[in-house]
């Protein structure tokens, strides 16, 4: 079963990996949204060489309206690699582009959920300006943008505390905070760094249901970086493993092939959870 | 005994090392009534403390121990020095040079501070202005005022404008390295996630950074204000007609050291109670932002 996945669809047999990911790849998908070729990112050094090698020969293809979830041990480079997607820091080899043309910098088209919600919220904002901050960088109407920062505030639960200030919320309340101005920024691709980290098991399970629906409905392409096993099979359409740092890249790859919403006690999940944690029990190669 | 409860309590909201732990005693109503009167003596002793009346009852208690040993005409107490300072309020000299004075430093300290945040926020984030400008700044800010003050009239005349430039001088350069350790030191987290969110480098400046160094620009405007109250005197010095600078110069002609004082005590007033202004004015407008009065020494 390890070197075989099911597929949905068309594809909807047990097939060996390669030939799954080559069908990906040409068929589906010909040209993914976001393509990652043979990508290296360095940490730079003191004198400006090339410190450690953290990511090495990623590849990773990214196709519109896809859920994808990367799995990985601390520090293999899994924010990192967000950054990349997300234009922050540069790559140092390889390959990067979105719908065909090279990342360098931050777009409005790409969203992202830092993982430390408290060094990206603005601490001099109330939680509606927070919220609506995006949209007023844009010029967007007072009163529609007002509206909409409302809306994805009632979604995240914080209704009723729109007019606090950060430092009045707690480290959940405050993430809900950012995943509310990612989503009511409209991006077409969120980028979300362990997003429900911070959040207690009951808030997490809230939040992973309505982004499932969020996405369902808006099928918005969503890149989500977690080490929860368990909330990467609720959430992800694919399940990216990554291998230890330093040279870190995309060890495996996972087809979830589930329906929404999903339970952990239908059989596929449990034989994926099972294959997903050998991985991470015994050092199986990452 | 309800009354020593809530003295108690508020005592112990207050300043928790100073109450004996009361869990025990509270019951017999004896020792509480003992508390309460000694809770009360505390609340007194450290509203006299927190309002700096000891501290200025000691200052004028010394002063007025030194002043009986030596000569009131070259040493006055604060009794004669309360006296002549009479005479200038009675003829209104006080007042108006108070005012006089004030306005010059109001002037000086605003255009100061107006020229001074913008370099400091350019200095803080374009590396040629920072390689520009420090070397002059870290050079210039150690030489004071009172420096240029013959240059300066020669330049600008005997007129206002050479005091306010002086004035200008003076407060321009603690605001800049202030607001521009500011800028090097934000956390750039803030502005990735702002350009994420689609916001241009102007409106980055506008609405991230700039509301980022609000502290720091404030501290920085802060001690402008202390510095252009020191640059006061200099810059009455010659060529003025009016103002505390000019009071405290030319009294030593009539040898009244006591409105030398007078002037002193005047000039030390306006500068705290601005302060004391422009703090309530932080508290209240900029609270957003993180400006708070009970951080550091003097703040
Ligand atoms: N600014 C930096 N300079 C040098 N090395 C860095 C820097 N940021 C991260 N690293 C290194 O890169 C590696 C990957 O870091 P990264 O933050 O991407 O890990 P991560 O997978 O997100 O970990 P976690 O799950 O703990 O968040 C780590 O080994 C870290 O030491
Ligand atoms: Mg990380």
């Amino acid at each position: 079963m390890e070197n075989s996945l099911a597929i949905e669809g068309p594809l909807a047999r047990t097939l060996p990996l390669p030939t799954v990911l080559d069908n990906i790849r040409q068929q589906i998908d010909p040209s993914p949204l976001i393509r990652i070729r043979d990508m290296s990112v360095c940490y730079r050094g003191a004198l400006g060489d090339c410190d450690v090698e953290v990511l090495s020969g990623v590849n990773l293809d990214i196709g519109q309206g896809e859920f994808h979830v990367i799995l990985g041990p601390s520090g293999c480079g899994k924010s990192t690699l967000l950054n990349v997607i997300v234009g922050l820091l540069n790559h140092t080899g390889g390959e990067v582009g979105v719908a065909g043309r090279p990342i360098t910098r931050p777009g409005r088209d790409r969203g992202l959920i830092f993982q430390n919600a408290d060094a990206a919220i603005f601490p001099w904002l109330t939680v509606l300006e927070n919220v609506e901050f995006g949209l007023r960088m844009s010029g967007t109407k007072r009163q529609v943008r007002r509206e909409q920062a409302r809306k994805f505030i009632r979604l995240v639960g914080l209704e009723g505390h729109e007019k606090k200030f950060p430092r009045e919320l707690s480290g959940g309340m405050k993430q809900r905070t950012q995943i509310a101005r990612l989503l009511a920024n409209d991006s077409d691709i969120l980028v979300m760094d362990e997003p429900f980290g911070a959040l207690d098991a009951h808030t997490r399970r809230v939040m992973q249901n309505e982004l499932v629906r969020m996405w369902i409905e808006t099928k918005k392409t969503i890149i989500f970086v977690t080490h929860d096993i368990i909330e990467s099979l609720l959430l992800g359409q694919r399940i990216h493993i990554m291998s230890q740092a330093p040279q870190a890249n995309i060890h495996k790859t996972y087809e979830t092939g589930m329906e929404y919403p999903r339970s952990e006690t239908l059989p596929r999940f449990t034989e994926l959870l099972s294959t997903i944690q050998g991985h991470f029990d015994f050092g199986g190669g990452i | 005994m309800a009354e020593a409860i809530a003295g108690g309590v508020l005592t112990a909201k207050k300043s928790p090392l100073t109450v004996p732990p009361s869990g025990r005693e509270r019951p017999r109503p004896k020792a509480g009534l003992k508390q309460a009167t000694l809770a009360k003596v505390r609340a007194v002793i450290k509203f006299l403390l927190d309002s700096g009346i000891i501290s200025w009852g000691l200052l004028f208690a010394g002063w007025g121990v030194i002043a009986l040993f030596y000569d009131p005409t070259f040493f006055p107490g604060p009794i004669e020095t309360v006296q002549g300072a009479w005479e200038l309020i009675l003829d209104g000299t006080l007042l108006k040079f108070s005012l006089v004075s004030l306005y010059r430093v109001f002037k000086g300290w605003v255009i100061g501070s107006i020229i001074a945040v913008p370099i400091g926020l350019l200095i803080g984030r374009i590396r040629l202005v920072k390689q520009l400008v420090e070397p002059l700044v870290d050079y210039f800010r150690f030489i004071p005022a009172i420096a240029f003050l013959t240059l300066f009239i020669m330049w600008f005349g005997v007129g206002e404008r050479s005091k306010v430039l002086l004035i200008v001088y003076n407060t321009c350069f603690i605001v800049i390295v202030n607001t521009a350790s500011g800028v090097l030191s934000i956390d750039q987290r803030r502005i990735q996630a702002a350009r994420t969110l689609g916001a241009s480098e102007l409106k980055i400046v506008l609405h991230v950074l700039l509301p980022e160094c609000i502290p720091h620009i404030f501290t920085g405007v802060r001690l402008g204000l202390g510095s252009a109250f020191t640059s006061i005197i200099a810059a009455e010095m010659l060529a003025a007609k009016e103002g505390l600078g000019y009071l405290i110069f030319t009294s030593r002609l009539y040898f009244r050291i006591d409105w030398i004082m007078s002037g002193i005590i005047m000039l030390g007033l306006l500068g705290y109670f601005t302060d004391r202004v422009f703090r309530a004015f932080g508290r209240v407008a900029l609270k957003r932002y993180g400006i708070s009065d009970i951080k550091e020494f003097g703040q």
